[in-house]
């Protein structure tokens, strides 16, 4: 990759979970078929969302009328990873050919190549983070009833932690030789909101193993981050770590309609974000 | 046992008899890490060439495998809904993921010999 490739950088601002999800999607099926850049999307959840991984369960992990009581979207996300409250953050979308960044084919080291973007963002704040250590799940022993159902309480090598408390995490898709990874970077964390709506009715005192082991950048800080501030340093980070040329701009017209129609007939149904394992 | 021939997207196939056995190639496996969840097409299904055809989530990626050719579902490999692992294991064997019943004659031509597999690999 030694030629400086120019992305599409989105501000998507905030916009509901279903919204969310149908418009990341709609992006990876443009840049797979080449009608696209290499895009950055950056956006917000309001109301605020939680989002499940493609293969997550739902009844024993989401309290779903908990989430309908407080007017939130339930989401089933086309990525892997476990359960996220999406509320005081930014987060963060790549779509990109795997043949377009160094390392495309690895899944491991493809996040490792995006994560020096989301670490110099980060940095350009005064965070220092580094990829998590732990390991992924062993084989033999991942038992997705015995995972935590929240995906802050668990840090793997493909998650950014600052002193082993994780600070983004990010999850992929690929689909005909194209990524879509996503992730979100807490601003700051509400404990009490993440177990009201993910209660974990296997660990004692959760709250208290998800306040050590995640952490939002305000409070990292311990000073207020805005979001711009935020999604502004990360599209810096970015284009400095990995040498791209950013290019503003928005939706094309067909992945406008095409957002609009994977929102009405995917991801605001609960055939995709109920039903276990949801059919594509 | 039948040699095995390679689809771009890195999903083998092998003859068996009238049947074509599939899996993912041991390269696949080794760049997705370990599977933790795997989604394969019911039996009586069809799989069509080019389009997805199963989904496969190591411990932070969702993937999805493009069929390399079309066909009917004759059984998948119901160890794996239970033992994804094996899959990373004996990506050859006990990893196989379906066994189809080709819509047209299988045609060798179409994929990569092992030979030209592994020098497609090699420009990886």
């Amino acid at each position: 990759m030694n030629s400086v490739i120019t992305w599409r950088v989105i501000h998507s601002g905030h916009c509901d979970a279903y919204r969310n999800m149908a418009v990341d999607e709609a992006i990876m099926e443009s840049v797979g078929r080449g009608e696209a850049p290499p895009t950055l999307r950056i956006y917000g959840w309001r109301p605020p969302g939680v989002s499940l991984g493609r293969f997550q369960g739902v009844d024993q992990q989401v309290d779903i009328a908990a989430v309908h009581q407080r007017g939130w979207g339930l989401v089933r996300r086309p990525t892997g990873g476990r359960a996220i409250l999406h509320d005081d953050e930014v987060t963060y979308s790549v779509c990109v050919s795997q043949d377009q960044i160094e390392d495309g084919h690895s899944v491991l080291r493809s996040y490792r190549y995006l994560a020096q973007g989301i670490q110099q963002g980060l940095q350009l704040l005064g965070v220092e983070a580094q990829l998590g250590r732990k390991p992924h799940s062993g084989r033999n022993k991942s038992h997705r009833g015995q995972q935590p159902a929240i995906c802050f309480t668990q840090s793997t090598r493909a998650d950014m932690v600052v002193a082993g408390r994780k600070i983004v995490g990010s999850a992929q898709v690929r689909r005909h030789r194209t990524i879509l990874q996503h992730g979100s970077v807490p601003i700051t964390l509400n404990i009490a909101d993440h177990l009201a709506v993910m209660p974990d009715n296997d660990t004692v005192g959760e709250g208290e193993a998800l306040s050590r082991a995640a952490v939002g950048v305000s409070d990292l800080l311990g000073r207020n981050v805005s979001y711009d501030e935020l999604a502004e340093a990360l599209v810096a980070g970015f284009g400095e770590a990995l040498g791209l040329e950013l290019q503003a701009g928005q939706l094309t017209d067909a992945e406008e309609d095409r957002a609009g129609q994977l929102r009405a007939e995917k991801y605001t149904t609960d055939e995709w974000n109920l039903v276990r394992p949801p059919r594509t | 046992m039948s040699e095995r021939f390679y689809h771009e997207e890195h999903v083998w196939v092998r003859e068996d008899g009238d049947e074509l056995i599939m899996g993912i190639s041991d390269y696949a496996q080794n760049e997705m890490g370990d599977i933790i969840y795997v989604e394969l097409p019911e039996q009586g299904s069809s799989i069509t060439a080019g389009e997805p055809f199963a989904t496969l989530e190591s411990a932070k990626a969702v993937q999805d495998l493009i069929a390399p050719l079309s066909g009917k579902v004759v059984r998948h490999n119901d160890e794996l809904l239970d033992f994804p692992e094996v899959i990373n294991e004996k990506p050859y064997g006990g990893g196989w993921l379906i066994a189809v019943a080709p819509d047209e004659e299988f045609d060798a031509e179409q994929l990569m010999s092992q030979a030209e597999y592994d020098e497609f690999l090699s420009g990886k």
